[in-house]
This record gives C-alpha cells, structure tokens and sequence, in this order.
C-alpha cells in the first residue's frame, strides 16, 4: 500500500525502471481488488455517468454534513465524515461562505468560567484546531508564557506531519466537485500549497519545542465507552471546535 | 475533547479566546494587540467571538470609519436571537458613544453613517421599543459625565424618520425618563459637580421646547 501511495505522489519527472512498474501495477491490480476497497477503479464511460455519481454522491453526503454542522456539529467530525484532515476542514471552514468556526456557545456565564480557568490553570492541552487558531493570530508564543506545562496529542503532531509530507510531495492540486448540476474544478497553486506549508511548520516546530510535551492515551485509562471511541478515531479526537483544554489531571489524557 | 473532559473527568476547558483575555489580563499582550486579534478572528469567519465595544472602535478606526461588511454584521447582532441581547445592545449603546466623540475630521464616512446602522440593527430585531429602552439607559450611565453626547445622540435619532411615529414618541418619553434618572445620578455619583445635575435637568427642559416646537 505505501510503495503503490509512494509510486503515485511521484513526480511526473521520476523514471522508473520496468522492474519496478510492473511491480507497481501488480500492488496496485492486487489492492483494486481488495475487498477493503482501499482503491478503487472508477470506470470512465462516454457520457462519464460514472464519475458524476460519485461526485453527486459526495456532494450530497457533503451539503447533509453541512446542515448537521450549522448545529454545532464539532469541526474534527465534520472532518472526518468528508474525509478530510483537520487542517483542510478548518481551512475550508474559515472561507466557507454559510459555515463558521465555533467559538464558544457565547454565554455570559460560559465566557466568565472560561476567562477564569484560562487565568487559573497551570497546565494546558491543546487541540490541532487551537493550534490552528493561535498560530493564525502568530500567537503561538503566548502559550508558554502563560502556561508551564503545555500537552499536545501525538495524534495531532502525526496529523500535521501528515500535511505537510502531502503538501511537499504534491506542489498543486485539483479538486473535482459537484455543485449545482455541475462539475466544478478548483485548484491549489504552488503558491497557496508554499503558505499552508509555512502554517503547518511553524507548527510542528512549536510541537516539536521543548515547551511542548506530546502525549497519548494510555489504553490502560481507557474506562468509558466514549474514551474508548476517541481512541478509534485519533486524528480526530477533538470533539468541539477551537478548545484549549486545561488539564487538571494529567493521568486523564497520559 | 472539551466534552469528554468535561463529562467523563470533570476537567474544565476555555477556548482560544478566554486564552487571549488571560494574556491581556496577564499584560502578556496589549489590549490593542487583543482587539487586533479579535478582529483577525472575526475576518477569519470565527463565529460566537465576543467582541466589546473596544474591537468595533478599533475596527473602525483601522479602516478609516468606512464600514465594513465586517463592522455591519457585528451591528447587526442586536437582532440576533442567539446573541445576548442585553450585551449587544450595551455594545452598541458604547460604540454610538464612541463614534459621536470620535475625530472623523479625515474619516471616509460620516457619524451619521454609524449611527443609522445602529439604528437599523436596533429596529430591525423583534422588540425594537424593549432594544430602545435598554439603548437609553446604557447611552444615559455612558455619557453621564457629557450629557451633551447624550443631548446630540437622541435628538439625531428623534430627526433621523427611521422611527414610527409611535416609536417615536415612545422613544421620545424613554429619553426624558433616561434624563430624570441621569439628573439624580449625576449628583450622587459627582456632589462637587453642581454643574453637571444642572447640564442633565436643562437637556430635559431643552427637549420640551425642542419637542413642542416640533424641532425634534
């Protein structure tokens, strides 16, 4: 899976010798008939019927999403039910037209027990999408200044790595959609790809500081059924949009 | 993971901006630095920021009192059901005070332009008479020290026909009660300031004659 992963994210340029093509098109015959379907064919008809059912079925499963999440529905699941990294769903969340990037429910009283754990705690962990927000703002030094202990999930470095390795390998990129009875092409620029890349540096250095210690979960702390489900999707483990999560026992989150 | 920790474990959360007012708190950041964040955030399609009447200012002046599309929909929170509307309506109450005393000598829009967009965001909600009261009497403990900004606010939206004449004269009564409550306060709050219970008490005479003469 990852030669035939490595032999696609190529560039164009890469000559590969007949060994190793053969060897490419045998993983890749072998894992398009998978049954986890890991990759699959998409048959490329005349009137391309094919495609435009898939990418209508995207769209539609796409625009369910998009109503359920005007309800608050947390960015990580969102992300996730579009098949998207958490960087590429806040991205499209901070330009989307009809969606926003929750905040907070916006109380008075919620605001002033938040104000007041933020000036009281000591130790702080951090969401991808917090990490997102503060380095938004060029903010990310304010952390360690304001906290002595920061944590981060291994899960969200993994994450940003996993961007960034994607994005140097793919310079460009082109999305094809389905909006309005129609096929919609959009593209990234190297230049667009260069700016995210800077993003998502600054923060793998910030994660990679000293200042930050990067922790998992423990399986042996795994009690509730929802811990449980937050292992199953690690990438994704934050469940409300935005949140700095000040951890009053460490042993929760080790 | 807010909601696991808080549910499962009891361990309390903040968002990022409860972060940034920390920082102000703990002059880790200026107050300037933390309106320029808001509004970054505002500009980034961040909803549920909760601005003051500090980030409006500081949003207008950055962009030279022009409008934005930005500054409108923040006015435009008044009406909005979710928004806690007693907050809202005291930014708006604050922002109208800061926009009449404000230097717009090389602004691109006038005060006028600000303040018909308050209006319209107070009069486009459900209650717009109950917005109006509460109006008054933030403008009223706002301005108590310059009862003319008081004065000058009021009667430019007595003149501005954007009330009913029912709203109007409804509006008209709120100002004159909103006056008979600042005139007392004044002389509580500053008892070595005769002058200024007597700015309050002549503004209320003022209005009278304005009001019986139609001028307002």
């Amino acid at each position: 899976m990852a030669f035939v992963k490595a032999a696609l994210d190529c560039p164009p340029e890469v000559k590969v010798n007949d060994k190793y093509r053969k060897a490419f098109h045998r993983s890749l015959e072998f894992l398009n008939k998978h049954p986890s379907g890991f990759i699959k064919a998409i048959p490329f008809e005349r009137d391309l019927k094919s495609f435009l059912a898939m990418a209508k079925a995207r769209a539609d499963h796409a625009h369910r999403i998009d109503l359920i999440r005007d309800k608050n529905l947390p960015m990580s699941i969102l992300a996730q039910q579009l098949g998207l990294s958490p960087f590429h769903a806040w991205v499209g969340l901070i330009g989307h037209t009809k969606l926003h990037v929750h905040m907070a429910y916006g109380t008075t009283q919620e605001q002033v027990k938040e104000a007041e754990t933020a000036l009281t705690s000591n130790a702080v962990c951090l969401d991808v999408f917090a990490l997102f927000t503060l380095r938004l703002l060029n903010y990310l030094n304010l952390i360690p200044k304001l906290y002595p202990k920061i944590f981060v999930h291994t899960a969200t470095l993994e994450s940003i790595v996993s961007n960034i390795r994607e994005m140097e390998l793919r310079k460009t990129g082109m999305t094809i959609s389905y909006h309005e009875g129609k096929l919609t092409r959009s593209e990234v620029g190297p230049e667009e790809t260069d700016q995210q890349l800077f993003f998502l540096r600054d923060i793998r250095d910030f994660l990679k500081s000293p200042v930050v210690e990067l922790v998992g979960l423990d399986p042996g702390l795994i009690s509730t059924a929802d811990m449980k489900k937050a292992q199953e999707i690690p990438r994704c483990y934050s469940l409300r949009a935005d949140c700095g999560l000040q951890v009053a026992s460490c042993g929760v989150l080790r | 993971m807010r909601s696991l920790a808080s549910n499962s474990h009891g361990v309390a959360s903040f968002c990022t901006q409860a972060l940034l007012r920390a920082a102000k708190e703990k002059k880790v950041i200026t107050d300037l630095q933390y309106e320029d964040a808001i509004i970054t955030l505002l500009r980034h399609n961040y909803y549920f920021v909760s601005e003051s009447f500090e980030t409006l200012g500081r949003l207008a002046k950055s962009e030279d009192f022009q409008p934005s599309e930005i500054a409108k929909t923040m006015l435009r929170r008044v009406a909005d059901p979710k928004v806690d509307q007693n907050t809202a309506i005291q930014i708006a109450s604050d922002f109208c005070f800061f926009i009449w005393c404000a230097d717009l000598s090389k602004a691109k829009a006038g005060r006028e332009v600000w303040l018909e967009l308050c209006l319209d965001s107070i009069l486009s909600a459900k209650q717009p008479e109950k917005l109006l009261a509460h109006f008054l009497a933030n403008l009223g403990v706002r301005a108590l020290t310059q009862p003319a900004t008081f004065g000058g606010i009021t009667h430019w939206i007595l003149r501005s026909s954007k009330l009913t004449a029912p709203l109007r004269a409804f509006f008209y009564i709120c100002v004159q009660q909103t006056i008979t409550l600042m005139t007392p306060l004044a002389k509580r709050e500053y008892p070595w300031w005769p002058k200024l219970q007597a700015d309050w008490w002549h503004m209320g005479r003022l209005n009278v004659t304005l009001d019986n003469n139609g001028w307002i």
